[in-house]
């Protein structure tokens, strides 16, 4: 071994001010010496000196919206995606960011607007000495309800009495694969991720509703069974507020006497009374709370007026459904879309990103 | 609290360009002095502008949630105020404005964490205003201010911002109607929380819950021997993106202003060619800017072809990095 560090050179060390080979003599013995390590008191150093006062950081929204642009230069590269691998949160928000730009419909210019009125001027004029049967034509067709609904290049959708508005929604999702989802449900059924789907071990937990949109205001609440158990039901309001319980049950299933109110978010708890007198509560702490939400009173009005269209429109149904946040309602509609378009991909397309909710 | 005494840094000279506020603290030679210096300026200066920034967020409402923000901003400003006359370190011009930062920047955290569903907002409105070309998002002063494009670089009106419609849907049109109803441009952070109250994202009911105690912990290589985590630190510093690695380690310095860097070879922990492959640079090169080290954020910038804004992001993101994986340790 090399001889142990002079008090000159451990206190060059310490002052930073050691030409760079008497570091490297020094960093050679002090790899095998635990003494000399001591009086340099390094490796007490090393650690605050490069970590700081690291506060938690995580990039800001521009990085983050340049991040779903795709207009992050290489170094910005370095400093997101790193970060992304290791922040859930951070993740979370890119995700939805994403989501959310797929359901924007692009504004376009003025320039845009000229353009298309002077092309719209010319294809008038040139109307009668061309071909008389000019006319948009269709960039998808699909059956819905046993009716056939297309979208035309022009961005308008055919087959369906649908206000403007929806039109749009509509051609985005069928285009683009876009089905909006209210952020408040979106971040919902991200905290609840990991009690969905508990119940599938056969361990006693919620089943539904967790983390989603209940269409009706008295729903039904589902939980695994335990062998002749009794169960009781609890739900609250915000901030824990009682709202309902149930009486003793003999069954895992309960619907909710009252109405519940439209657009609130509501958790619930159910306790399990085994015969040999011992009792067990689901969810609990460290689990999340299950939580959901009713729908929105504006969506409910929204697709009740859909309803009453004949014959229903599993498509506009499927994406109001969807932008509800009512996922199951929503993959219902799909799935029946889907099983009137069999391999047509935009039908398939809507499924697939509905199902990517659960 | 950090102890006054830890603030006196041998060598260090008086920046240019700062807020006259802060002479009694640079003057300071002595703890006590210091003391007295930073009592005045967190009491008589920060508090009340911090008590605004929390008020403007969350109302008349009094928490301990809100405590804890409070408190968590002069922590970050009594860390700052510590490295006041770091040469290095952005002069404060206006301590009422970086005051004002903070505290902001402290919220955001804050309801990032606390209240994820109003951080997805946030970023739809930001996104909808810096996409949609009827409308622009600009900073004046201290404060990011929104509104129609043609009203870009005016002050915020003075009336409060409304809207009863977010409908998320639409927001661009949603903004367009509220903007129209307000005739003036408004606070980004307004506008985000009149959505969020008309979406019943009410941040101020959120209860306390046990996330934020999750840093408070003592992670498992806090209690390593130091040696052991001098190795873990070293070896994550290795898997980080190599920009990440030239930024964090020729521009760490220690509480004395002195390199970092150079304490690996010191510890044994890491050679100097081991320095220079990790920043994938020739041992001779290292070893020639060695006594230069730590090498200003400008000069590193210089190095990787970015920004001065970039190698300190990048500083951080790889710190925080570090600091998320020796914690899982």
């Amino acid at each position: 071994m090399l001889p142990h560090l002079t008090d000159d050179e451990v206190g060059r060390i310490r002052q930073r001010i050691a030409p760079a080979d008497e570091l490297v003599r020094a960093g050679e013995h002090t790899a095998a010496c635990a003494e000399c390590r001591t009086r340099l008191h390094a490796d007490s150093d090393v650690v605050e000196a490069i970590l700081g006062d690291a506060d938690e950081w995580h990039p800001d929204a521009e990085l983050l919206i340049a991040k779903v642009d795709g207009t992050l230069d290489a170094i910005d590269r370095d400093i997101v995606e790193p970060h992304l691998a290791d922040c859930m949160q951070c993740r979370r928000e890119v995700r939805d960011l994403e989501n959310f730009r797929r359901t924007l419909k692009p504004r376009p210019r003025w320039q845009l607007f000229a353009a298309a009125a002077a092309i719209i001027i010319i294809a008038v004029l040139l109307y009668p000495i061309y071909n008389r049967s000019v006319a948009p034509t269709a960039a998808i067709t699909l059956i819905d309800g046993g009716r056939q609904v297309s979208v035309m290049h022009d961005g308008r959708v055919a087959g369906l009495a649908l206000n403007a508005g929806m039109e749009a929604r509509l051609a985005a999702a069928l285009q683009h694969g876009a089905l909006g989802e209210p952020a408040r449900i979106a971040a919902l059924r991200h905290e609840t991720e990991s009690l969905r789907g508990a119940s599938a071990s056969g361990a006693f937990s919620p089943i539904v509703p967790i983390g989603c949109v209940v269409v009706t205001q008295q729903p039904t609440f589902e939980w695994t069974a335990v062998p002749g158990a009794r169960y009781k039901v609890e739900l609250f309001g915000d901030q824990f507020r009682p709202v309902a319980q149930s009486e003793l049950l003999e069954t895992n299933r309960w619907t909710v006497p009252q109405p519940l109110a439209h657009g609130e978010i509501y958790a619930w708890q159910v306790t399990a009374y085994k015969p040999n007198g011992e009792s067990t509560m689901s969810p609990a702490p460290p689990a999340p709370e299950a939580r959901f939400a009713v729908i929105d009173v504006n969506d409910a009005t929204r697709i009740d007026q859909l309803q009453q269209m004949r014959p229903q429109s599993h498509l506009a149904l499927g994406v109001a459904y969807a932008e509800a946040g009512a996922a199951f309602e929503a993959e219902r509609e799909l799935e029946a879309l889907t099983a009137e378009n069999r391999g047509a991909e935009p039908a398939a397309r809507l499924l697939r990103a509905i199902r990517t909710r659960h | 609290m950090i102890a006054a005494e830890a603030m006196a840094k041998p060598g260090s000279r008086e920046p240019t360009n700062i807020d006259p506020l802060l002479e009694p603290l640079l003057a300071a030679h002595d703890a006590v002095t210091r003391d007295e210096a930073l009592g005045t300026l967190l009491t008589q200066h920060a508090d009340p502008v911090i008590r605004r920034g929390l008020r403007h967020r969350f109302g008349a409402t009094q928490s301990a949630e809100i405590e804890d923000i409070r408190s968590s901003v002069i922590v970050r400003l009594l860390n700052r105020l510590e490295r006041v006359d770091d040469p290095e370190a952005d002069p404060i011009a206006s301590f009422a404005d970086y005051v004002a930062m903070v505290t902001y920047n402290t919220i955001d955290d804050y309801a990032r964490r606390r209240n994820p569903q109003r951080t997805l907002l946030a970023n739809r409105v930001r996104y909808v205003l810096t996409h949609d070309d009827r409308f622009a998002l600009w900073r004046r002063d201290r404060d990011l201010i929104c509104g129609y494009a043609a009203w870009n670089g005016q002050r915020a009106g003075t009336h409060a911002f409304e809207t009863h419609d977010a409908d998320e849907r639409s927001l661009g049109d949603s903004l367009d109607r509220a903007f129209r109803r307000a005739a003036a441009p408004a606070d980004f952070h307004d506008v985000v929380q009149a959505f969020a109250t008309a979406a019943g994202l009410n941040e101020s009911t959120m209860p306390v819950t046990e996330i934020d105690l999750v840093d408070a912990t003592p992670s498992a290589y806090e209690q390593l021997a130091s040696r052991e985590a001098a190795e873990a630190l070293w070896g994550e510093i290795r898997q980080l993106p190599v920009r990440q690695r030239v930024a964090l380690l020729f521009g760490a310095r220690d509480a004395a202003g002195q390199s970092a860097v150079s304490m690996f070879p010191g510890s044994g922990v890491a050679t100097i060619q081991e320095i220079a492959a990790v920043v994938e640079v020739p041992l001779d090169e290292l070893v020639s800017l060695w006594n230069d080290l730590p090498l200003d954020d400008n000069t590193i910038a210089a190095r990787l072809g970015a920004s001065r804004q970039q190698v300190i992001n990048l500083r951080k993101s790889a710190r925080d990095r570090l600091a998320r994986r020796l914690r899982r340790r």
